[in-house]
């Protein structure tokens, strides 16, 4: 039950953060958000299978799935044996019932596009055949089902009526640009039916498989939406297919450009005047296109914010509890020097950082200037380097340190009962108050004008800590020039129990022993 | 309290680790070779691995890209007049002082360029990662920038004809060039930064060679036949350099066989405190 709890716990933050994008379109909204806890549990995609041949040869059946990270899955069937790329993985009786039933499956292969051969293999169990080769089919089944197909639909072929005035337009007179036109062929795909109307200045769209036939001429340019164009005629304008291929036959002649979004230009013989391109999407099923940035979903950006923000607060506590453990007294010290001298620790830190690009470029300089020096050079800049992270990082830990001490202090002063309050409790209290800064950005980032407010705020917030935290590190040598944080008081008034433990107004604080004075000279 | 908010912390990366938007695409373009006799190529890559090699004689030139999108941009503009052709891939927006993320650095090119037609080639990448076979080709001349950039090319093949100049900008960059024999230049010139730059001059052309080397503070090494005869006039101050198999007169080094071999090399090297070697090779 407990854990159930949990469970719900921890996808609540999904919940909240779906909060502000709930709204007029709860329905849409809400199976979004399904789908996304979904994705959770899906497993990583396979590669995909954009084309495929089938061989018949003497001694040999072959059955080639071209993938779309260069790489291809091979079945053969030959002398007894199945091969996987070339593997041998399975045996089979020579004509007996599986290679009948394979030489049928590569057959049927030749005809059907890529999609249903993968679906074929995935599924392919031959009847009545022995145990053994019934082991061997269960191979090329589990061999097909490491691979994934583009979800092409193809239509059934028709002529799109264009647009009316003001209506849907896709240009493809330049093909110059793709990128610039893949959102209107995406959005094309997307709407890809029947019922669609678009214009294609001079020229025409289809739905469906297209073709012009040998001695055919044709003019004009042609936008083929989810079908493959078959060329072995002529079209004197440009070619555009979405959601399929362009077959390039011999004899076909196009003297324009050519396009194929989301799939292959098949070069079996012809020609183009023009350019042949392709642009895909890599790494998501050809018809499910990736949002980017510009139109995710408040709630995704949220999420994904979220997630670069706890990423960050995890490393520096990670980093921050190193420092305790391994540099706790210096730490410590930069602390104190946060506390005492914050403004003279952000003055520093703002000198420092304008100081910083002129002092690397002396000390290259003056290397250089010197023969041992130019020896030295390599490791100077990278030791110039580090130092200057490490004073960034240094003091940006030890001012969230001292954020979490002074609250921890505060609250202990007023009768709060701390449980443990140690180094490791002030960082995560700092870190956390720093992180609540930026979460305000996370939630609320998406929220026009309000959103880059915020964001300015948090960014602008962060530099002047991490100023005055470079400024103190810089102050305190990183920690090592101790008596620095105890300038303005004495040495003994600087430790914490005396600071915060020791009253210092009201009956106990007169009850207090006095501190002995100076010695005089005299 | 504990677990229940480091759940939280879990469910939340793994809910928006999932979310993270895939920007990557790939994009191709070629044009088939239509009779041109000539083509200017100018290469302009940003980040990433890049490969360029000879393609088939059908094929003028083939550019294969995957991209970030979100980031950068496919460049390929052909000119008939004039048969000039710009390929690679150009940052989108205002240009901005930006360390490429691991994603950029994944992207990649593949270049192939007709092997029967005089090209012109003019190449700039950035952080870059780039391996260029240009033996083969009928290059006339060779223009190559580089930046933070690991560049190897190659003259496997001996160039189809004489090129006029062979010219490198390497900035904070690893330069090798092998082969530059084959090439049939008859001018190298560098300009090396504070990178470490690697020059073969063998192979098997008979072109004699005019070589200008300004190197400023990186690591320079001359590969040299030695079956050619190689004169040196060096120009440099805090180098120390007293390479095998020279003599010297003045700020010139001449090899045993300068004056007596059928192709010559000849050397103009001025630097500061650039590292020298030489190298002698077949």
């Amino acid at each position: 039950m407990r854990s159930h709890n949990y469970v719900a716990l921890a996808l609540l933050p999904s919940l909240l953060l779906a909060g502000p994008s709930f709204g007029h379109d709860r329905v849409g909204e809400d199976s979004r958000a399904f789908e996304l806890i979904r994705s959770l549990f899906r497993r990583a995609p396979f590669p995909l299978a954009h084309t495929h041949r089938a061989t018949f040869a003497p001694g040999h059946t072959t059955l080639v799935l071209h993938l779309d990270n260069n790489s291809e899955l091979r079945l053969t069937l030959a002398d007894g044996r199945l091969f996987i790329d070339d593997d041998p993985v399975g045996v089979y009786l020579p004509g007996g019932g599986l290679e009948a039933a394979w030489h049928d499956l590569v057959a049927e292969a030749a005809r059907l596009p890529t999609p249903a051969v993968v679906h074929l293999l995935q599924t392919w169990s031959p009847d009545s055949v022995p145990q053994g080769e019934a082991r061997t089919a269960k191979s090329v089944r589990e061999a097909a089902e490491s691979v994934d197909a583009p979800v092409f639909t193809t239509s059934r072929p028709q002529l799109l009526d264009p647009a009316g005035p003001g209506g849907f337009t896709i240009d493809v007179g330049d093909l110059t640009d793709p990128v610039s036109l893949e959102p209107l062929l995406r959005q094309a795909a997307r709407l890809a039916s029947a019922a669609l109307r678009v214009s294609v200045p001079e020229g025409t769209a289809y739905l469906g498989d297209f073709s012009v036939g040998s001695g055919e001429v044709v003019e004009g340019h042609f936008l083929v939406l989810k079908g493959t164009a078959d060329m072995y005629g002529s079209l004197r304008g440009n070619l555009v297919t979405v959601d399929g291929d362009v077959v390039m036959h011999p004899g076909a002649i196009v003297t324009g450009d050519v396009l194929a979004y989301n799939g292959q230009v098949v070069a079996l013989g012809g020609e183009v005047t023009g350019e042949i391109r392709t642009l895909s999407p890599l790494g998501s099923p050809a018809a499910a296109v990736a949002p980017d940035v510009q139109t995710l979903s408040p709630l995704v950006l949220a999420l994904r914010r979220a997630a670069g923000l706890a990423g960050v607060f995890f490393t520096l506590g990670v980093i921050g509890f190193g420092m305790v453990i391994f540099a706790r007294h210096n730490l410590e010290v930069v602390s104190d020097t946060v506390s005492n001298s914050f403004g003279r620790s952000f003055l520093v830190g703002l000198i420092g950082q304008l100081l910083v690009l002129p002092t690397f470029g002396m000390l290259v300089v003056g290397l250089i200037l010197s023969v041992v020096g130019v020896l030295l050079l390599p490791f100077a800049v990278i030791v110039f380097g580090l130092l200057a992270v490490l004073a960034v990082l240094v003091g940006f830990l030890a001012v969230a340190h001292a954020m979490g001490e002074t609250y921890t202090r505060r609250r202990m002063a007023l009768g709060a009962t701390i449980g443990s309050p140690n180094s490791y409790r002030y960082l995560l209290i700092g870190l956390g108050a720093v992180s609540t800064i930026w979460l305000a950005w996370v939630v609320f980032g998406w929220v026009p004008v309000a959103g880059q407010v915020i964001q300015a705020a948090a960014i602008l917030m962060t530099w002047l800590l991490g100023t005055v935290g470079f400024g103190a590190a810089l102050l305190s040598r990183a920690g090592a020039r101790e008596q620095f944080s105890g300038r303005l008081l004495p040495p003994e008034a600087m430790t914490d129990e005396y600071l915060w433990a020791t009253p210092q107004y009201g009956v106990s604080a007169i009850k207090r022993p006095a501190a002995k004075p100076p010695k005089s000279d005299s | 309290m504990t677990r229940p908010v480091l759940l939280i912390g879990i469910g939340t990366l793994l809910v928006a680790g999932t979310a993270a938007a895939q920007s990557m695409h790939a994009y191709s373009t070629m044009r088939q070779w239509h009779g041109e006799t000539r083509l200017t190529t100018t290469i302009d890559f940003a980040a990433g691995t890049i490969r360029l090699a000879p393609a088939d004689e059908s094929i003028l030139y083939r550019l294969t890209l995957e991209y970030d999108q979100e980031r950068f941009h496919p460049v390929s503009q052909y000119v008939t007049d004039g048969h000039r052709v710009t390929l690679g891939l150009k940052p989108v927006g205002e240009w901005s002082l930006r360390v490429p993320s691991q994603q950029q650095l994944g992207q990649s090119a593949s270049i192939a360029l007709s092997p029967v037609v005089d090209l012109g080639l003019d190449a700039t990448f950035g952080a870059v990662d780039a391996e260029l076979e240009l033996g083969g080709l009928q290059l006339t001349t060779l223009a190559l920038r580089t930046g933070a950039s690991r560049v190897v090319v190659r003259f496997s093949e001996r160039n189809k004809t004489p090129c006029r100049t062979a010219s490198f900008a390497a900035g904070a960059a690893e330069l090798k060039v092998y082969g530059l024999g084959n090439s049939r230049c008859r001018e190298v010139r560098l300009e090396g930064g504070v990178g470490s730059v690697m020059l073969d001059f063998t192979g098997a052309g008979t072109t004699d060679s005019r070589v200008h080397l300004m190197m400023a503070a990186g690591e320079l090494t001359l590969r040299l036949p030695r079956t050619v005869g190689v004169r040196m006039a060096i120009e440099k101050s805090l180098v120390r350099f007293e390479p095998k198999g020279f003599t010297r007169r003045g700020n010139e080094y001449f090899s045993a066989n300068y004056g007596r071999t059928e192709r010559s090399i000849e050397v103009e090297l001025t630097t500061s405190f650039a590292g020298l070697q030489v190298e002698w090779g077949d």
